[in-house]
Protein backbone atom coordinates (compact mmCIF):
# COMPACT_ATOMS: atom_id res chain seq x y z
CA UNK A 1 0.00 0.00 0.00
CA UNK A 2 1.36 2.99 -1.03
CA UNK A 3 1.53 6.16 0.75
CA UNK A 4 -0.85 8.27 -0.76
CA UNK A 5 -3.49 5.51 -0.35
CA UNK A 6 -2.77 5.42 3.30
CA UNK A 7 -2.95 8.65 3.65
CA UNK A 8 -6.22 8.48 1.94
CA UNK A 9 -7.45 5.98 3.76
CA UNK A 10 -6.52 7.65 6.82
CA UNK A 11 -8.80 10.54 5.69
CA UNK A 12 -11.55 8.62 5.12
CA UNK A 13 -11.19 7.09 8.56
CA UNK A 14 -10.69 10.40 10.50
CA UNK A 15 -13.81 11.83 8.96
CA UNK A 16 -15.96 8.66 10.71
CA UNK A 17 -18.21 6.30 9.34
CA UNK A 18 -15.91 4.19 7.80
CA UNK A 19 -16.23 0.76 7.38
CA UNK A 20 -13.73 -0.05 10.23
CA UNK A 21 -15.70 1.93 12.77
CA UNK A 22 -18.38 0.60 11.75
CA UNK A 23 -17.22 -3.09 12.30
CA UNK A 24 -15.68 -1.63 15.70
CA UNK A 25 -18.66 -0.56 16.56
CA UNK A 26 -20.45 -4.32 16.66
CA UNK A 27 -17.96 -5.44 19.10
CA UNK A 28 -19.61 -6.38 22.00
CA UNK A 29 -18.57 -3.32 24.75
CA UNK A 30 -17.93 -4.57 27.83
CA UNK A 31 -18.67 -2.26 31.46
CA UNK A 32 -16.77 -1.96 34.45
CA UNK A 33 -18.24 -4.47 37.12
CA UNK A 34 -20.88 -3.32 39.86
CA UNK A 35 -18.31 -3.84 42.73
CA UNK A 36 -16.04 -1.13 40.79
CA UNK A 37 -18.62 1.15 40.18
CA UNK A 38 -19.45 0.92 44.04
CA UNK A 39 -15.30 1.14 44.99
CA UNK A 40 -15.13 4.23 42.69
CA UNK A 41 -18.12 5.78 43.84
CA UNK A 42 -17.39 5.18 47.70
CA UNK A 43 -13.81 6.78 47.10
CA UNK A 44 -15.28 9.87 45.50
CA UNK A 45 -17.31 10.33 48.25
CA UNK A 46 -14.52 10.03 50.69
CA UNK A 47 -12.68 12.18 49.07
CA UNK A 48 -15.61 14.76 49.75
CA UNK A 49 -16.16 14.03 53.64
CA UNK A 50 -12.14 14.02 53.86
CA UNK A 51 -11.23 17.56 52.73
CA UNK A 52 -7.45 16.09 53.38
CA UNK A 53 -8.04 13.38 51.15
CA UNK A 54 -7.38 16.19 48.78
CA UNK A 55 -4.30 15.65 47.02
CA UNK A 56 -0.61 16.49 48.00
CA UNK A 57 -0.65 19.41 45.21
CA UNK A 58 -3.78 21.18 46.49
CA UNK A 59 -2.49 20.90 50.22
CA UNK A 60 0.98 22.53 48.99
CA UNK A 61 -1.29 25.37 47.61
CA UNK A 62 -1.94 26.41 50.53
CA UNK A 63 1.42 27.04 52.57
CA UNK A 64 3.39 27.21 49.30
CA UNK A 65 2.74 30.93 48.67
CA UNK A 66 3.19 32.40 52.20
CA UNK A 67 6.51 30.49 52.09
CA UNK A 68 7.32 31.61 48.93
CA UNK A 69 6.71 35.33 50.15
CA UNK A 70 8.60 34.63 53.41
CA UNK A 71 11.90 33.16 51.49
CA UNK A 72 11.77 35.89 49.05
CA UNK A 73 11.69 38.61 52.13
CA UNK A 74 14.33 36.59 54.21
CA UNK A 75 16.88 36.58 50.67
CA UNK A 76 15.88 40.39 49.69
CA UNK A 77 16.41 41.78 53.49
CA UNK A 78 20.38 41.38 53.31
CA UNK A 79 20.50 43.22 50.01
CA UNK A 80 17.91 45.72 50.74
CA UNK A 81 20.12 46.45 53.95
CA UNK A 82 23.52 46.22 52.48
CA UNK A 83 21.98 49.19 49.78
CA UNK A 84 20.57 51.13 52.17
CA UNK A 85 23.25 51.03 54.85
CA UNK A 86 26.29 50.34 52.83
CA UNK A 87 27.02 53.84 51.89
CA UNK A 88 26.83 55.06 55.57
CA UNK A 89 29.41 52.72 56.83
CA UNK A 90 31.51 53.30 53.95
CA UNK A 91 31.54 56.76 55.08
CA UNK A 92 32.18 56.07 58.57
CA UNK A 93 35.01 54.17 57.45
CA UNK A 94 36.60 57.17 55.40
CA UNK A 95 35.85 59.65 58.18
CA UNK A 96 38.98 59.46 59.94
CA UNK A 97 41.54 58.86 57.71
CA UNK A 98 40.46 61.64 55.40
CA UNK A 99 41.32 64.13 58.65
CA UNK A 100 45.19 64.04 57.61
CA UNK A 101 45.00 64.65 53.59
CA UNK A 102 42.00 67.48 55.06
CA UNK A 103 44.73 69.77 56.65
CA UNK A 104 47.03 69.13 53.93
CA UNK A 105 44.35 70.26 51.38
CA UNK A 106 44.37 73.64 54.19
CA UNK A 107 48.34 74.27 53.53
CA UNK A 108 48.20 73.83 49.86
CA UNK A 109 44.81 75.74 49.67
CA UNK A 110 47.45 78.95 50.62
CA UNK A 111 47.64 81.47 48.26
CA UNK A 112 50.66 80.66 46.30
CA UNK A 113 51.10 76.97 46.74
CA UNK A 114 50.14 74.87 44.26
CA UNK A 115 47.00 73.17 43.73
CA UNK A 116 46.63 69.89 44.74
CA UNK A 117 45.26 67.04 42.32
CA UNK A 118 41.84 66.10 43.19
CA UNK A 119 42.08 62.48 42.00
CA UNK A 120 45.22 62.16 44.48
CA UNK A 121 46.60 63.76 47.73
CA UNK A 122 50.57 62.86 49.24
CA UNK A 123 49.55 59.01 47.60
CA UNK A 124 46.41 58.49 50.02
CA UNK A 125 44.30 57.78 47.55
CA UNK A 126 41.31 60.75 46.81
CA UNK A 127 39.71 62.89 48.98
CA UNK A 128 35.96 62.54 48.65
CA UNK A 129 34.31 62.28 52.17
CA UNK A 130 35.42 65.39 53.92
CA UNK A 131 34.75 67.35 50.41
CA UNK A 132 31.70 66.39 49.49
CA UNK A 133 30.55 65.73 53.59
CA UNK A 134 30.72 69.72 54.01
CA UNK A 135 28.46 71.93 53.03
CA UNK A 136 27.93 73.52 49.68
CA UNK A 137 26.45 76.92 50.88
CA UNK A 138 28.98 79.03 52.91
CA UNK A 139 27.17 80.52 56.15
CA UNK A 140 25.53 83.65 56.11
CA UNK A 141 27.18 85.76 58.60
CA UNK A 142 30.31 84.88 56.73
CA UNK A 143 30.94 87.86 54.66
CA UNK A 144 31.55 86.89 50.86
CA UNK A 145 33.54 89.76 50.21
CA UNK A 146 36.86 88.24 52.30
CA UNK A 147 36.16 84.63 50.56
CA UNK A 148 38.76 84.27 47.33
CA UNK A 149 35.99 83.91 44.73
CA UNK A 150 36.84 81.79 41.52
CA UNK A 151 36.39 78.40 40.04
CA UNK A 152 40.27 77.92 41.14
CA UNK A 153 39.48 78.51 44.62
CA UNK A 154 40.12 75.62 46.37
CA UNK A 155 36.97 73.29 47.94
CA UNK A 156 38.50 73.15 51.42
CA UNK A 157 38.36 77.10 51.57
CA UNK A 158 34.97 77.55 50.92
CA UNK A 159 33.87 75.58 54.42
CA UNK A 160 32.98 77.64 56.81
CA UNK A 161 35.70 78.85 59.48
CA UNK A 162 33.70 76.88 61.94
CA UNK A 163 34.39 73.40 60.77
CA UNK A 164 37.54 74.30 60.08
CA UNK A 165 38.61 74.98 63.57
CA UNK A 166 37.02 71.87 64.64
CA UNK A 167 38.89 70.26 61.71
CA UNK A 168 42.18 71.59 63.12
CA UNK A 169 41.35 70.32 66.60
CA UNK A 170 41.21 67.20 65.29
CA UNK A 171 43.91 67.19 64.06
CA UNK A 172 45.93 68.53 66.43
CA UNK A 173 44.72 66.26 68.95
CA UNK A 174 45.79 63.36 66.62
CA UNK A 175 49.47 64.94 66.53
CA UNK A 176 49.58 65.52 70.41
CA UNK A 177 49.25 69.23 70.57
CA UNK A 178 48.08 71.59 73.07
CA UNK A 179 45.13 73.56 72.44
CA UNK A 180 47.34 76.75 72.75
CA UNK A 181 49.42 75.45 70.11
CA UNK A 182 46.66 75.62 67.84
CA UNK A 183 45.85 78.28 65.49
CA UNK A 184 43.73 80.59 66.20
CA UNK A 185 42.73 79.28 69.48
CA UNK A 186 43.17 81.89 71.80
CA UNK A 187 45.79 80.67 74.44
CA UNK A 188 45.19 81.23 78.53
CA UNK A 189 48.96 80.50 79.09
CA UNK A 190 50.64 83.24 81.63
CA UNK A 191 51.70 86.27 78.91
CA UNK A 192 54.99 86.41 80.98
CA UNK A 193 55.84 82.60 81.31
CA UNK A 194 54.97 82.30 77.37
CA UNK A 195 56.88 85.20 76.54
CA UNK A 196 59.99 83.42 78.36
CA UNK A 197 59.72 80.49 76.29
CA UNK A 198 59.35 82.17 73.26
CA UNK A 199 62.98 83.47 74.43
CA UNK A 200 64.21 80.32 75.35
CA UNK A 201 63.28 78.52 71.98
CA UNK A 202 64.68 81.98 70.02
CA UNK A 203 68.22 81.36 71.97
CA UNK A 204 68.19 77.60 71.25
CA UNK A 205 68.57 78.58 67.72
CA UNK A 206 64.73 77.67 66.67
CA UNK A 207 64.01 80.93 65.35
CA UNK A 208 61.26 79.34 63.50
CA UNK A 209 59.27 78.30 65.91
CA UNK A 210 59.41 81.11 68.02
CA UNK A 211 58.47 83.42 65.65
CA UNK A 212 55.22 81.27 65.20
CA UNK A 213 55.05 81.04 68.72
CA UNK A 214 55.28 85.09 69.01
CA UNK A 215 52.95 85.32 66.45
CA UNK A 216 50.30 83.17 68.53
CA UNK A 217 51.21 84.98 71.69
CA UNK A 218 50.23 88.46 69.79
CA UNK A 219 46.96 86.86 68.14
CA UNK A 220 46.42 86.06 71.67
CA UNK A 221 47.51 89.48 73.63
CA UNK A 222 47.30 92.07 71.18
CA UNK A 223 47.98 94.74 73.90
CA UNK A 224 50.58 93.38 75.61
CA UNK A 225 54.08 94.63 75.41
CA UNK A 226 57.00 92.39 73.48
CA UNK A 227 60.50 92.76 74.45
CA UNK A 228 62.13 94.66 71.46
CA UNK A 229 64.79 91.91 71.36
CA UNK A 230 61.67 89.12 70.34
CA UNK A 231 59.93 91.66 68.27
CA UNK A 232 62.86 91.21 66.23
CA UNK A 233 62.08 87.99 65.47
CA UNK A 234 58.67 89.31 63.47
CA UNK A 235 60.75 91.20 61.37
CA UNK B 1 -60.23 36.24 21.50
CA UNK B 2 -59.00 32.95 23.26
CA UNK B 3 -55.54 32.25 23.57
CA UNK B 4 -54.30 28.74 24.18
CA UNK B 5 -53.33 27.38 27.44
CA UNK B 6 -49.93 27.48 28.53
CA UNK B 7 -49.05 23.89 28.74
CA UNK B 8 -46.07 24.35 30.84
CA UNK B 9 -43.90 27.36 30.53
CA UNK B 10 -40.66 25.08 30.35
CA UNK B 11 -41.47 23.68 27.31
CA UNK B 12 -41.49 26.60 25.92
CA UNK B 13 -38.00 27.63 27.26
CA UNK B 14 -35.04 25.70 25.27
CA UNK B 15 -33.70 22.66 26.56
CA UNK B 16 -31.51 22.63 28.98
CA UNK B 17 -28.21 21.14 27.37
CA UNK B 18 -26.43 18.55 29.52
CA UNK B 19 -23.47 19.84 31.39
CA UNK B 20 -20.37 19.84 29.97
CA UNK B 21 -17.32 17.17 31.47
CA UNK B 22 -15.15 20.34 32.93
CA UNK B 23 -18.09 22.00 34.46
CA UNK B 24 -18.98 18.64 35.86
CA UNK B 25 -15.47 18.07 37.26
CA UNK B 26 -15.59 21.96 38.43
CA UNK B 27 -18.71 21.20 40.03
CA UNK B 28 -17.26 17.93 41.99
CA UNK B 29 -14.18 19.83 43.29
CA UNK B 30 -16.55 21.97 45.03
CA UNK B 31 -18.13 19.30 46.78
CA UNK B 32 -20.87 17.91 44.40
CA UNK B 33 -21.02 14.16 44.43
CA UNK B 34 -23.65 13.95 41.68
CA UNK B 35 -21.61 15.82 39.48
CA UNK B 36 -18.91 13.34 39.84
CA UNK B 37 -21.80 10.24 39.20
CA UNK B 38 -22.28 11.88 36.10
CA UNK B 39 -18.97 12.00 34.87
CA UNK B 40 -18.14 8.68 35.88
CA UNK B 41 -21.30 7.34 34.31
CA UNK B 42 -20.63 9.10 30.84
CA UNK B 43 -17.00 7.73 30.96
CA UNK B 44 -16.78 5.15 32.93
CA UNK B 45 -17.56 2.45 29.28
CA UNK B 46 -15.16 3.85 26.91
CA UNK B 47 -12.62 4.47 29.76
CA UNK B 48 -13.28 1.08 30.74
CA UNK B 49 -12.40 -0.25 27.29
CA UNK B 50 -9.53 1.20 26.84
CA UNK B 51 -7.76 0.08 29.57
CA UNK B 52 -9.11 -3.39 28.73
CA UNK B 53 -8.28 -3.51 25.25
CA UNK B 54 -5.01 -2.02 25.69
CA UNK B 55 -3.63 -4.50 28.18
CA UNK B 56 -5.86 -7.52 27.45
CA UNK B 57 -6.29 -8.46 31.23
CA UNK B 58 -9.68 -8.09 32.55
CA UNK B 59 -8.03 -8.56 35.99
CA UNK B 60 -5.68 -5.71 35.28
CA UNK B 61 -7.82 -3.76 33.54
CA UNK B 62 -9.92 -3.60 36.58
CA UNK B 63 -7.34 -2.25 39.04
CA UNK B 64 -5.88 0.22 36.07
CA UNK B 65 -9.80 1.51 36.05
CA UNK B 66 -9.92 2.22 39.90
CA UNK B 67 -6.81 4.05 39.74
CA UNK B 68 -7.33 6.37 37.20
CA UNK B 69 -10.45 7.55 38.66
CA UNK B 70 -8.98 7.36 42.30
CA UNK B 71 -6.06 10.20 40.74
CA UNK B 72 -9.22 11.61 39.18
CA UNK B 73 -10.68 12.50 42.55
CA UNK B 74 -7.34 13.15 44.29
CA UNK B 75 -6.16 15.83 42.03
CA UNK B 76 -9.56 17.68 41.90
CA UNK B 77 -7.85 20.19 43.88
CA UNK B 78 -5.61 21.07 41.28
CA UNK B 79 -7.98 20.60 38.17
CA UNK B 80 -8.12 22.83 35.82
CA UNK B 81 -10.21 23.21 32.62
CA UNK B 82 -7.24 24.27 30.02
CA UNK B 83 -8.22 21.16 27.90
CA UNK B 84 -10.88 18.72 27.12
CA UNK B 85 -11.72 16.60 30.75
CA UNK B 86 -11.48 13.40 27.92
CA UNK B 87 -7.66 14.29 27.10
CA UNK B 88 -7.46 14.78 31.20
CA UNK B 89 -8.77 11.67 31.38
CA UNK B 90 -7.40 9.73 28.55
CA UNK B 91 -3.53 11.39 30.25
CA UNK B 92 -3.62 9.82 33.40
CA UNK B 93 -5.14 6.37 31.68
CA UNK B 94 -2.24 6.52 29.17
CA UNK B 95 0.52 6.90 32.38
CA UNK B 96 -1.27 4.33 34.40
CA UNK B 97 -0.68 2.06 31.76
CA UNK B 98 2.72 2.84 31.01
CA UNK B 99 3.18 2.39 35.12
CA UNK B 100 1.31 -1.07 34.72
CA UNK B 101 3.74 -2.00 31.62
CA UNK B 102 6.47 -0.89 33.76
CA UNK B 103 6.26 -2.74 36.48
CA UNK B 104 4.74 -6.24 35.28
CA UNK B 105 6.42 -5.83 31.49
CA UNK B 106 4.42 -6.45 28.42
CA UNK B 107 2.13 -9.18 28.20
CA UNK B 108 2.10 -11.65 25.10
CA UNK B 109 -0.49 -9.89 23.07
CA UNK B 110 -2.12 -13.31 21.00
CA UNK B 111 -3.76 -14.07 23.89
CA UNK B 112 -6.82 -12.03 23.97
CA UNK B 113 -10.10 -11.56 25.68
CA UNK B 114 -12.64 -13.68 25.67
CA UNK B 115 -15.76 -12.39 26.09
CA UNK B 116 -18.91 -13.67 27.13
CA UNK B 117 -20.82 -12.42 24.32
CA UNK B 118 -19.24 -11.76 21.07
CA UNK B 119 -22.11 -9.94 18.96
CA UNK B 120 -23.61 -6.86 19.26
CA UNK B 121 -26.72 -6.68 21.76
CA UNK B 122 -29.23 -6.16 18.70
CA UNK B 123 -28.50 -8.65 16.73
CA UNK B 124 -28.68 -11.06 20.00
CA UNK B 125 -32.17 -9.49 20.24
CA UNK B 126 -33.01 -10.40 16.38
CA UNK B 127 -30.97 -12.98 14.95
CA UNK B 128 -30.66 -12.61 11.51
CA UNK B 129 -29.98 -15.53 8.89
CA UNK B 130 -27.29 -17.63 10.44
CA UNK B 131 -24.71 -16.72 7.42
CA UNK B 132 -25.04 -13.31 8.17
CA UNK B 133 -24.77 -14.05 12.02
CA UNK B 134 -21.94 -16.73 11.49
CA UNK B 135 -19.56 -13.83 9.23
CA UNK B 136 -20.29 -11.34 12.18
CA UNK B 137 -19.50 -13.13 14.91
CA UNK B 138 -16.68 -14.38 12.44
CA UNK B 139 -15.64 -10.55 11.97
CA UNK B 140 -15.87 -9.26 15.69
CA UNK B 141 -13.30 -12.31 16.29
CA UNK B 142 -10.85 -11.43 13.31
CA UNK B 143 -11.29 -7.43 14.40
CA UNK B 144 -10.43 -8.66 18.21
CA UNK B 145 -7.14 -10.59 16.89
CA UNK B 146 -6.10 -8.17 14.68
CA UNK B 147 -6.33 -5.24 17.03
CA UNK B 148 -4.74 -7.41 20.09
CA UNK B 149 -1.95 -7.99 16.95
CA UNK B 150 -0.78 -3.97 16.76
CA UNK B 151 1.83 -2.23 18.03
CA UNK B 152 0.88 -0.86 21.36
CA UNK B 153 1.12 2.78 20.35
CA UNK B 154 -1.35 1.89 17.27
CA UNK B 155 -3.27 0.03 19.28
CA UNK B 156 -3.79 2.95 21.68
CA UNK B 157 -3.88 5.62 19.25
CA UNK B 158 -6.87 3.32 17.24
CA UNK B 159 -8.54 3.22 21.07
CA UNK B 160 -8.09 6.56 21.84
CA UNK B 161 -9.87 7.58 18.44
CA UNK B 162 -12.45 4.81 18.43
CA UNK B 163 -13.50 4.83 22.87
CA UNK B 164 -12.27 8.43 23.60
CA UNK B 165 -12.81 9.98 20.61
CA UNK B 166 -10.16 12.50 20.43
CA UNK B 167 -8.57 14.21 17.76
CA UNK B 168 -4.88 13.88 16.19
CA UNK B 169 -3.75 16.71 18.81
CA UNK B 170 -5.83 15.32 21.24
CA UNK B 171 -4.51 11.73 21.25
CA UNK B 172 -0.85 13.84 21.29
CA UNK B 173 -1.32 15.41 24.23
CA UNK B 174 -2.46 12.54 26.22
CA UNK B 175 -0.12 10.05 25.13
CA UNK B 176 2.68 12.82 25.37
CA UNK B 177 3.56 12.87 21.27
CA UNK B 178 3.40 15.22 18.71
CA UNK B 179 1.06 15.37 16.03
CA UNK B 180 2.58 13.83 12.90
CA UNK B 181 3.61 10.87 15.30
CA UNK B 182 0.04 10.47 16.43
CA UNK B 183 -1.15 10.05 12.85
CA UNK B 184 2.05 7.98 11.37
CA UNK B 185 0.25 5.21 14.26
CA UNK B 186 -3.01 5.83 13.01
CA UNK B 187 -2.06 5.18 9.73
CA UNK B 188 -0.63 2.17 10.07
CA UNK B 189 -2.93 1.03 12.50
CA UNK B 190 -6.13 1.18 10.36
CA UNK B 191 -4.19 0.00 7.07
CA UNK B 192 -3.45 -3.10 9.00
CA UNK B 193 -6.82 -3.48 10.39
CA UNK B 194 -7.54 -3.05 6.65
CA UNK B 195 -5.63 -5.43 5.72
CA UNK B 196 -6.68 -8.22 8.25
CA UNK B 197 -10.42 -7.68 7.62
CA UNK B 198 -10.01 -7.67 3.99
CA UNK B 199 -11.97 -10.88 3.38
CA UNK B 200 -14.85 -9.49 6.29
CA UNK B 201 -14.64 -6.29 4.46
CA UNK B 202 -16.08 -8.13 1.48
CA UNK B 203 -18.44 -10.04 2.99
CA UNK B 204 -20.22 -7.01 5.09
CA UNK B 205 -20.25 -4.11 2.18
CA UNK B 206 -21.10 -6.57 -0.87
CA UNK B 207 -18.60 -5.51 -2.67
CA UNK B 208 -15.11 -6.95 -4.42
Amino acid sequence: MSDQTGHEDLDGYLLGGSALSKAYATLDKPMPTATLDVAVMDQASKALRDPEALSSGGRRRHWMVPASVAAVVLLAFPVVMRVIIGPFEQEAETAIPSLEPQNTVLERAKPGNPRPSPASIDGQGPLVSPVTSAPAAPPVDEPAMDRPSGPQRPAMIQQPAKHLLETQKQIDNLRGLTPAQSIGEKDTRDPARWLDEIEALANDGELTEAQAELERFRNAYPEHSVDSELQQLSR
Amino acid sequence: MRFPPIVGERMLQPMATAPDDSELMLQFREGDLPAFEALYTRHKGPLYRYLLRHCGDREAAGDLFQEVWGKIIKSRGDYQPLAKFTTYLYHIAHNCLVDYYRYHGRRHRSEHVEYEDRLPADEIAAPREPERLAASAQLAQKLEQALASLPDTQREAFLLREEGGLSLEEIGRATGVGRETVKSRLRYAVAKLRSVLAAEYVTMTGTQ
